[in-house]
C-alpha cells in the first residue's frame, strides 16, 4: 500500500468550528490512477491538503509507502514534498517571472541538484511533453495548455512517488482538457505512476480507474471503472 | 549563490520602480551621513586649524591687572614681567621643568624698496608646536638660534609675498636678509599664514630679542612647561598654586585672581579633544538616524513586496522549500539593495564632499575685519567609508529579517490561497 489513511479527522476551529474531515479510511496502490470526487464542500481539497502534506490533520494516521506523516517541521514536510510529492494544480502555479524551463528546474534547485543538471533534468521532461520550443518562454506567453504541460513536467521531474492533481482541467477548455487527460492517463499507464487528481468533474473522473466519492467529510461508494463507463459523461471524450 | 543572486536580479527587475524608490531612500541616507561627517569633519578642521596631537604640560601666563588695593600697591596696577619672573617660576614648583619668556613688539620690515608691519615675537623654539605654526619653506627657530643670539627671522608666506613685489614663489626670500626696523635679519623659514589673523607675525630668537629690546623691557607673556599633572584637577591646584606665589613674588594680594592670565595647552588640548569626539558622535548618531528611516523604507517595501510574493512562496513551498530557504531569498534581496544603492549613495555623498570642500572650504567667509575659513577639508576618510559600508550590510539585513521571518512562517496552502 503506498498511501494508507486511517480514521484522518481534521477540523478547522474558526468562529464556527468545522468538522471536514469524519474519519477517512483509504488505501491506495502505486500505479494506481484514482479519482477523488466530490461536490464543493465536500472536503475533497482539504484531504488533498493533507495527502500532499501541505496541511496537517488532527487525529488518524496518513502513511506514505510505510512512512508516519506526523507532526513534522516546517522543513521535514519540504523535504518530503519536495521528494515524494508532484503536485498538479487548476491554476498551474508557475511562477511568472520564470520561463517554462526554469519553472521546471525549481523543484531541482531545492533538492540541491546543480545547475547544468538540472537544466538538463528539466529539458528532458520538457521535450517530452512538447514543449521543446517553448523551454525559453514565460508562462503569459503560452496557452493554457501548454502552462498546464509546463506544470506537468514540473511534477514530474522528481520522479516523485505520487502526482496529485487538483482539478487539472478545471481551467481549460474541452478539448485541451481531453488532451491532459490522456497524458496523465498515459503517464499512467507507460510510467506505472501513482496519479490521484481531485475533481468535481465525473467526466475528469471517468478517466481513472478507480472513483472514491466523498461527501461531507466521509468516504462514500468507490466505483471500480476500468472499464470507463462509471460516468454518464465523458465516456466519448466529452468532457464540458 | 550564484543562483540566490539570478533569483534576486529576476525579482529586483519586476519591480524596476519599486527597487528604485527603495534604492533612493537608502541613498539618501547615505548622501546625508557622508555629507553631514564630511561637513563636520572640514568644521572641526577649520576650528582646530589641525589634528589634535598630544601637547605636552604647557600654560602660559599673561600679566593682568590688581583688582584690589593690598600692602600700599593700588587697584588697577599692571603687573609687569620680567627675566626675575622666569627665574622665579622655574624655582617656585617642582613640577615646572623651565620657563621662557616672549618679547613681543611692532615693527617695519623691509626688502629693498617693499616695507610692511609686521609683529614681531622672540620665541623660544618650543611655541612653533604650541602655536601650530606650519612651515612652508625653511625651518623654524631654533635652540642653536637662541644660544647663538642669532640674526634670524622666520615670516609668513603672505609677508614674504608682499616684500617680493607680490611674487607669489615666496621661497626666492629663503637666505635672503630683510630689515627688521634697520638691523639686517636673514631669512631662515616661512611659515603658512595664519588665516584669522589680523595682520603678520615674524619669529626670532627670544635671545636676540632680548638684546634687541632695552633692558627690562615686559615680557609679553612666560610660558612654563610642566610634568605629572594630568588631570583637570590637579592642573586647577596647580595654577592656584602658582598663581598666589606668583602674587606674593610681586607683592600683591595673594588671593587676587585676576593679576594674570593663563592659557593651559594640555587642558584645552585635552577639553577640545573631547568636544570633538562628542561632535563626532553626535554627527553619527543624526547620520544614523537618518539612514534609519531609510532602514524603515526598505523593511517597509520588503514587508510589501512579501505580501505580493506569497503565492509565489507558496508554489516554491510546495515543490520543497524550506523556510530558511524563502527566508535567505528575503534578506539577501534587502542586503542587496542596501549594498547596492547605498555604495551609490556613498560614491555621490564623497563627490558632495569635494564639491562642497572645492566651494565652501576654499573660499574664506569674509566678516570685514578678518577673513575666516568656517570649512576647511570637507570630506571623510577610508575608514568612515568602510564603517558606512559595513553600517549599510547590517542595515539591509535588519531591514530584511522581519519581513523574512513573515515570509517563511506563512502555512503553504495558506500561501497558496493567496491571490497573485
Amino acid at each position: 500500500m503506498l498511501i494508507e489513511l486511517k480514521d484522518v479527522n481534521k477540523t478547522y476551529f474558526g468562529a464556527q468550528p468545522l468538522h471536514v474531515l469524519k474519519g477517512i479510511n483509504l488505501g491506495i496502490e502505486r500505479g494506481e490512477f484514482v479519482s477523488i470526487m466530490g461536490s464543493s464542500g465536500s472536503g475533497k481539497s482539504t484531504l488533498l491538503n493533507i495527502l500532499g502534506i501541505l496541511d496537517n490533520y488532527d487525529s488518524g494516521e496518513y502513511r506514505i509507502g510505510g512512512k508516519l506523516i506526523w507532526d513534522l517541521s516546517e522543513s521535514k514536510a519540504a523535504e518530503y514534498r519536495n521528494k515524494m510529492i508532484g503536485f498538479i494544480f487548476q491554476s498551474y502555479n508557475l511562477i511568472s517571472f520564470k520561463t517554462a524551463v526554469e519553472n521546471v528546474e525549481l523543484p531541482l534547485f531545492y533538492q540541491g541538484v546543480s545547475r547544468h543538471k538540472r537544466h538538463e533534468m528539466a529539458m528532458e521532461y520538457i521535450e517530452r511533453l512538447g514543449l521543446k520550443d517553448w523551454a525559453g518562454h514565460y508562462p503569459n506567453e503560452m496557452s493554457g495548455g501548454q502552462k498546464q504541460r509546463v506544470a506537468i513536467s514540473t511534477a514530474l521531474v522528481t520522479k516523485p512517488d505520487i502526482i496529485l492533481a487538483d482539478e487539472p482541467t478545471g481551467a481549460l477548455d474541452s478539448k485541451t482538457s481531453v488532451e491532459i487527460m490522456d497524458l496523465l492517463k498515459e503517464l499512467n499507464e507507460r510510467e506505472k505512476l501513482t496519479i490521484i487528481v481531485v475533481t468535481h468533474e465525473s467526466g475528469v473522473a471517468n478517466y481513472t480507474n478507480k472513483i472514491i466519492h466523498i461527501k461531507d467529510g466521509v468516504i462514500g461508494q468507490i466505483d471500480e471503472n476500468r472499464s470507463h463507463d462509471a460516468m454518464r459523461f465523458g465516456s466519448e471524450g466529452v468532457l464540458k | 549563490m550564484y543562483d540566490l543572486f539570478t533569483e534576486i536580479w529576476s525579482t529586483l527587475r519586476q519591480n524596476k520602480l519599486r527597487t528604485t524608490l527603495t534604492g533612493f531612500a537608502v541613498s539618501w541616507g547615505i548622501v546625508i551621513i557622508i555629507v553631514l561627517i564630511g561637513t563636520g569633519n572640514g568644521l572641526m578642521n577649520a576650528l582646530m586649524n589641525n589634528a589634535v596631537d598630544e601637547v605636552q604640560n604647557i600654560i602660559s601666563v599673561y600679566p593682568g591687572l590688581t583688582s584690589k588695593a593690598y600692602n600700599g600697591i593700588k587697584e588697577n596696577t599692571r603687573i609687569r614681567f620680567d627675566d626675575r619672573d622666569i627665574s622665579f617660576s622655574e624655582q617656585t614648583s617642582a613640577n615646572i621643568d623651565r620657563a621662557f619668556g616672549n618679547l613681543e613688539f611692532s615693527d617695519t620690515l623691509s626688502f629693498g624698496s617693499e616695507a610692511l608691519s609686521s609683529e614681531v615675537y622672540g620665541v623660544d623654539p618650543l611655541l612653533k608646536d604650541v602655536w601650530r605654526i606650519r612651515m612652508v619653506s625653511g625651518r623654524f627657530i631654533n635652540k642653536n638660534d637662541l644660544l647663538d643670539q642669532s640674526k634670524h627671522i622666520v615670516i609668513d608666506q603672505d609677508a614674504a609675498t608682499q616684500l617680493l613685489g607680490d611674487d607669489k614663489d615666496y621661497s626666492k626670500l629663503l637666505g635672503r636678509y630683510i630689515n627688521v626696523g634697520n638691523i639686517p635679519f636673514k631669512v631662515i623659514g616661512i611659515n603658512e599664514a595664519e588665516e584669522q589673523s589680523w595682520g603678520h607675525s615674524s619669529y626670532i630668537p627670544y635671545s636676540t630679542a632680548r638684546i634687541m629690546r632695552a633692558e627690562g623691557a615686559w615680557l609679553s607673556r612666560i610660558t612654563l612647561e610642566f610634568h605629572d599633572i594630568d588631570t583637570k584637577e590637579a592642573n586647577e591646584a596647580f595654577e592656584k598654586a602658582y598663581k598666589r606665589s606668583l602674587n606674593t613674588f610681586h607683592g600683591v594680594d595673594p588671593d587676587d585672581t585676576r593679576t594674570a592670565y593663563m592659557r593651559n595647552y594640555y587642558l584645552s588640548n585635552q577639553e577640545m579633544g573631547k568636544a570633538i569626539r562628542i561632535m563626532r558622535l553626535a554627527l553619527w548618531i543624526l547620520g544614523f538616524l537618518t539612514l534609519l528611516s531609510g532602514i524603515v523604507g526598505v523593511s517597509n517595501i520588503m514587508l510589501i513586496t512579501v505580501k505580493e510574493r506569497i503565492h509565489e512562496f507558496g508554489i516554491r513551498k510546495a515543490l520543497g522549500a524550506k523556510p530558511l530557504s524563502i527566508m535567505k531569498l528575503i534578506v539577501v534581496e534587502s542586503v542587496v539593495i542596501t549594498a547596492f544603492f547605498g555604495y551609490i549613495g556613498m560614491v555621490i555623498g564623497m563627490l558632495a564632499d569635494f564639491v562642497l570642500d572645492k566651494t565652501l572650504g576654499s573660499h574664506p567667509m569674509d566678516i570685514g575685519i578678518i577673513q575666516l575659513y568656517i570649512f576647511k577639508n570637507i570630506g571623510v576618510g577610508f575608514d568612515v567609508a568602510l564603517e558606512a559600508t559595513l553600517l549599510l550590510i547590517v542595515a539591509g539585513t535588519i531591514a530584511g529579517i522581519i519581513p523574512a521571518w513573515k515570509g517563511a512562517k506563512i502555512r503553504p496552502i495558506e500561501a497558496l490561497r493567496a491571490e497573485k
